[in-house]
């Protein structure tokens, strides 16, 4: 279990500190076996839920309007240089 | 060992609409960095998604037009990865349910049919564009205007064998999308793009071998280029014994080969999951039905009508309506005179060939479709002859000017006076008396010769008819 939360965790990019772990790792073990449990249940004929209201179709007409102030946004990101974010450098090429 | 390929293809399309998919900001291209973003495509605490209805219209017509069944209830899902380009930290997509699933897309190459399976189109929104160049070089940059601008994925299935036919398929794929309007199909400007997926196995044998995927192809060149060359790369590892590794390639077109993309290797586990952001998108029969009626005519069908209404040869229809608005172009020239198979020739021919040699396309030229159609009218009723339409149609695909006004200025008319004609060949022939004794002793394949004279002398404007009928008449 452990092992399997580590990876979701560097995943999600998170650090914990080790008793934190220990703690997260009884706690998820918890969870899975109740799921374990519900997993009894003879779902054939039930379509999986994918939102818990049965509310459908929520649309915006397709018209441009800009947003008031873009450069607020700009501002307000860790770092910026100019009009960009800035980020380490990452770079794709192999 | 001999293998075959199995090559399949991932299109993201960049639809057409005005705004983005989820918030309201423009999606117009070229503009100053960062200035068609707002809290929701940046990815702000708080902000929520709302669907633009154009986009789910253009998905549809788009899965329509390709044969696929349009699932009646679609859900849009969190595809978590972390990246600079996405400032959420997930891109919205589709996942399990997709809106379109099971269509196909014929294609021909080297005169065989192939029907390709399209497994399933589904819809997203695209990412950020990172920039290199900019600023310190220990760090990158990021512009959010393309951010979440909507996009459709069309998954091919693995049904294609050679580069040639990957490239058939994504040129066809193109041209429908182009003709359905609902993607401009600029591939400089991204909003065309295409992986493919290639492995190799023994000929005959039924597994798939370890696929590699080649991203960063934007011509259908680079895309035969690429394959080409991974085919060659994987089969040169199979035959030392070695194993394919499954990995994500860049296609270099500078250097001809692909590399290994290391960055993204690790993330490669998406944690998908529906986005409690939006709620399921349910497309209706009666929504579908409104929809499927406003398609336009597509190729194969206008290909279709072609060879029916304008008595055109199956080829010709083909290659006139291949692009959309080459077949309008040649429509608009009908219009004008209606004589489709010399219009087809002319179209086929000489501006195909121009337009070739000049890289343009048909909508960034000068000469109007009515102005090539009063040319060829102006050859028909012996007004100029063949071989002068073709310096009006280089001159009018220089300048656009009318064909009346280049005939004019340059004196191009055809002479069919006789008696203007009849002084330059009594010139001639009093002139060529061996070639006259010649043609009298029986060699009357001197004839050609002395139309040539005759056609030179008049600097090509003599009517070839009238030439012939008082040449005969002159020598017999
Ligand atoms: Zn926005």
């Amino acid at each position: 279990m452990k092992k399997v939360l580590e990876k979701m965790i560097r995943l999600a990019r998170l650090k914990l500190p080790e008793e934190e772990m220990n703690r997260l790792t009884k706690k998820t073990e918890h969870v899975l076996e109740y799921i374990e449990r519900l997993k009894e249940l003879n779902t054939d004929d039930i379509e999986p839920t994918s939102h818990a209201i049965e509310v459908v179709n929520a649309f915006r007409e397709d018209a441009a309007t800009p947003f008031s102030n873009p450069k607020k946004i700009v501002e307000i990101a860790p770092k910026s240089f100019e009009n960009l974010f800035e980020v380490p450098r990452v770079i794709d090429e192999g | 060992m001999k293998y075959e390929a199995v090559i399949g293809l991932e299109v993201h399309a960049q639809l057409a609409t005005k705004s983005k998919l989820f918030c309201p900001c423009s999606t117009a291209f070229g503009a100053k960095p960062n200035t068609n973003i707002c809290p929701v495509c940046s990815g702000q605490a708080g902000a929520l998604p709302v669907l633009n209805k154009m986009a789910v219209e253009m998905a549809v017509k788009s899965g329509l037009a390709l044969g696929c069944t349009i699932q009646e209830k679609s859900i849009f899902a969190r595809k978590n990865y972390f990246y600079p380009d996405l400032p959420k930290g997930y891109q919205i997509s589709q996942y399990e349910k997709p809106l379109c699933l099971n269509g196909h897309l014929d294609i021909v190459t080297d005169g065989k049919l192939k029907r390709v399976h399209i497994q399933r189109i589904h819809m997203e929104e695209d990412a950020g564009k990172l920039l290199h160049e900019t600023g310190h070089e220990n760090f990158s940059h990021v512009d959010l205007n393309r951010c979440s601008t909507p996009l459709i994925e069309i998954v091919s299935g693995p049904d294609l064998s050679t580069p040639q036919e990957a490239a058939d398929t994504y040129r066809k794929l193109r041209n429908i999308l182009v003709y359905l309007e609902v993607c401009d199909g600029n591939m400089q400007e991204g909003n065309l793009r295409c992986d493919a997926n290639v492995s190799l196995r023994p000929i005959g044998a039924k597994a798939f071998g370890t696929r590699s995927e080649i991203k960063n192809v934007n011509s259908f060149k680079f895309l035969e280029n690429a394959i080409a060359y991974e085919i060659k790369r994987q089969a040169e590892i199979l035959d030392g014994g070695g194993k394919v590794v499954q990995e994500t390639r860049l296609w270099n077109q500078a250097k001809q080969m692909t590399t290994s993309m290391r960055s993204k290797e690790e993330a490669h586990d998406y944690r998908y999951f529906p986005d409690p952001d939006l709620l399921p998108l349910v497309v209706d029969t009666l929504w579908i039905e409104k929809i499927k009626s406003s398609l336009p005519e597509l190729p194969e069908a206008k290909a279709e009508r072609f060879v029916s209404d304008y008595g055109l040869p199956e080829q010709d229809a083909q290659v006139l309506t291949a692009e959309k608005p080459m077949a309008h172009y040649f429509e608009e020239c009908i219009v004008g005179f209606n004589a489709p198979k010399k219009i087809a020739n002319w179209i086929m021919a000489e501006l195909m060939r121009e337009l070739k040699s000049r890289e343009l396309d048909i909508t960034q030229i000068k000469m109007k479709p009515n102005q090539l159609a009063h040319m060829v009218a102006l050859i028909e009723n012996g007004t100029i002859s063949g071989a002068i339409g073709k310096t009006i149609f280089m001159e009018m695909l220089n300048s656009g000017t009318d064909p009346d006004k280049i005939i004019e200025a340059k004196g191009l008319k055809q002479v069919t006076d006789t008696s203007t004609i009849e002084i330059v060949i009594d010139k001639i022939i009093a002139k060529e008396t061996e070639n006259v004794q010649r043609y009298k002793s029986g060699k009357t394949n001197v004839f050609g010769f002395f139309v040539g004279a005759v056609m030179k002398e008049m600097g090509g404007k003599a009517n070839p008819k009238i030439v012939n009928e008082i040449l005969r008449k002159k020598l017999n």
